[in-house]
């Protein structure tokens, strides 16, 4: 391999990444959203609404992402809704992570000593604020290992999107290894480039988790 | 609603679903193997096979299972070596879940308060019996909860495996979709099957759970 094509391929993955990173964070927004919905309807929700979110976690969790990903891509044209490929995996994706991000939140909103509500309540504050700014800043505090595990998690998943046809760092490893015949190669890059992503964001996690103990 | 377009491929996802069940076992057998050498690298007494480990456990929970499973099917055979597609599923998802595995192992074995272990050496045991009959009981305990997590996870994993045309469930569905215009019925069946597995994986566990349940003393 000549450098200048070594360096033309290494540009091509880095795209390929950024569309990674893209698809990472759309997926982690709806999931945190969506998430959060979940585990308070599950909390504090209207009973019948709190099971329904409950039903919803237990299938999402027992099917694989692919299977759902192949099937709404496959099946939404059918019913008319012509959505492009990366909207569908950002909201399949995103509602499918959010079953684990609501699991990870509802078990850090249960952690908070109930003492904080009674002290809050003693105070005089009214439900909303009390949830805001009392319960919520503490949970988040022990939501966040979690979380970043279960947004590690969605992050390889985006490799996904390359088996139903779209394109992104997976799709850039094959279509580099194809024209250049240098596959092993080629793929290995590709994961050099998901463990740049993925340790950074475990190594920002631990970072910010140890500033947040202080605060 | 296409019930009898399903009914005329039922033996098709059987056979799918068969095939799944049996990369999620080949993949658990070769996980909890590999789980053992990862845990036993990570709290060894010599630094450089501590590394070793921690590497391995950080490039194989860092990288995606389908990256994984593309470099042993298709990058090694340009070093010469050929693996069936099935082989490489199931030895890529049997290294990854060894890192996870490992690290549950080594949770479970940290978990047993040293003094376990001090008091089996103080009855003069050998470290090695104080490991099987001490510590590894008591921990194999407490590791059946994640490990069941992890079994659910490789199960859900498995569908990847179509992505090289291993003949599982997926790939079943895919085929299926190919031939028909029948998308929800397809798509519903093969998620409610997948659903079923990981539920019956679920109930077995809690069955376990409960026959040997962690003993705090």
């Amino acid at each position: 391999m000549t450098s200048a094509l070594l360096i033309s391929s290494a540009l091509y993955l880095a795209q390929g990444a950024l569309v990674t990173v893209g698809l990472s964070f759309g997926m982690i927004a709806v999931a945190t959203v969506a998430g959060m919905l979940l585990a308070l309807l599950r909390l504090y929700g209207w009973r019948p609404l709190g099971l329904l979110a409950a039903a919803y976690g237990l299938a999402a969790r027992g099917v694989p992402l692919l299977v759902l990903l192949i099937g709404s891509y496959f099946s939404l044209p059918y019913l008319g809704l012509d959505l492009p490929l990366w909207l569908v995996v950002v909201l399949i994706g995103g509602l499918y992570f959010a079953a684990y991000a609501a699991e990870v939140f509802r078990a850090a909103l249960a952690a908070v000593p109930r003492t904080q509500w009674d002290a809050g309540r003693a105070l005089g504050m009214r439900r909303v604020q009390l949830f805001t700014i009392v319960i919520l800043p503490q949970a988040r505090r022990l939501s966040l290992p979690p979380f970043l595990n279960v947004a590690l998690v969605a992050v390889k998943n985006t490799s996904l999107v390359s088996a139903i046809g779209g394109w992104e760092l997976v799709a850039a490893g094959r279509e580099i290894g194809e024209r250049t015949m240098e596959i092993l190669p080629a793929y290995l890059a590709v994961a050099a480039f998901y463990f740049v992503i993925c340790f950074s964001i475990s190594r920002i996690g631990r970072h910010v988790e140890k500033k947040m103990r202080y605060v | 609603m296409n019930l009898a377009f399903i009914l005329n491929n039922a033996p098709l996802l059987m056979e799918g679903a068969a095939m799944t069940v049996a990369l999620a076992i080949g993949a658990l057998l070769g996980a909890t193997l590999g789980g053992g050498v990862v845990a036993f690298l990570r709290m060894s007494r010599y630094a450089p096979l501590r590394h070793v480990g921690t590497g391995f456990v950080e490039i194989m929970r860092n990288t995606p299972i389908l990256v994984q499973i593309f470099v042993l099917y298709f990058g090694l055979p340009t070093l010469g070596v050929h693996m069936s597609a099935f082989t490489s599923a199931v030895l890529a998802m049997s290294l990854q879940n060894s890192a996870y595995i490992g690290e549950i192992y080594r949770a479970g074995l940290e978990s047993i308060h040293p003094r376990q272990r001090e008091a089996a050496l103080a009855l003069g045991m050998m470290p090695g019996l104080a490991l099987r009959v001490i510590l590894l009981p008591q921990a194999l305990r407490r590791v059946l909860p994640p490990l069941g997590n992890q079994l659910i996870i490789i199960v859900k994993d498995t569908s990847v495996a179509s992505t090289i045309a291993v003949a599982e469930l997926t790939q079943a569905s895919k085929l299926l979709l190919d031939r028909s215009a029948a998308p929800y019925e397809t798509f519903a069946t093969v998620a409610l099957i997948y659903l079923a597995i990981s539920a019956g994986v679920a109930g077995v566990l809690k069955l376990v759970e409960w026959r040997y349940p962690v003993r705090v003393s």
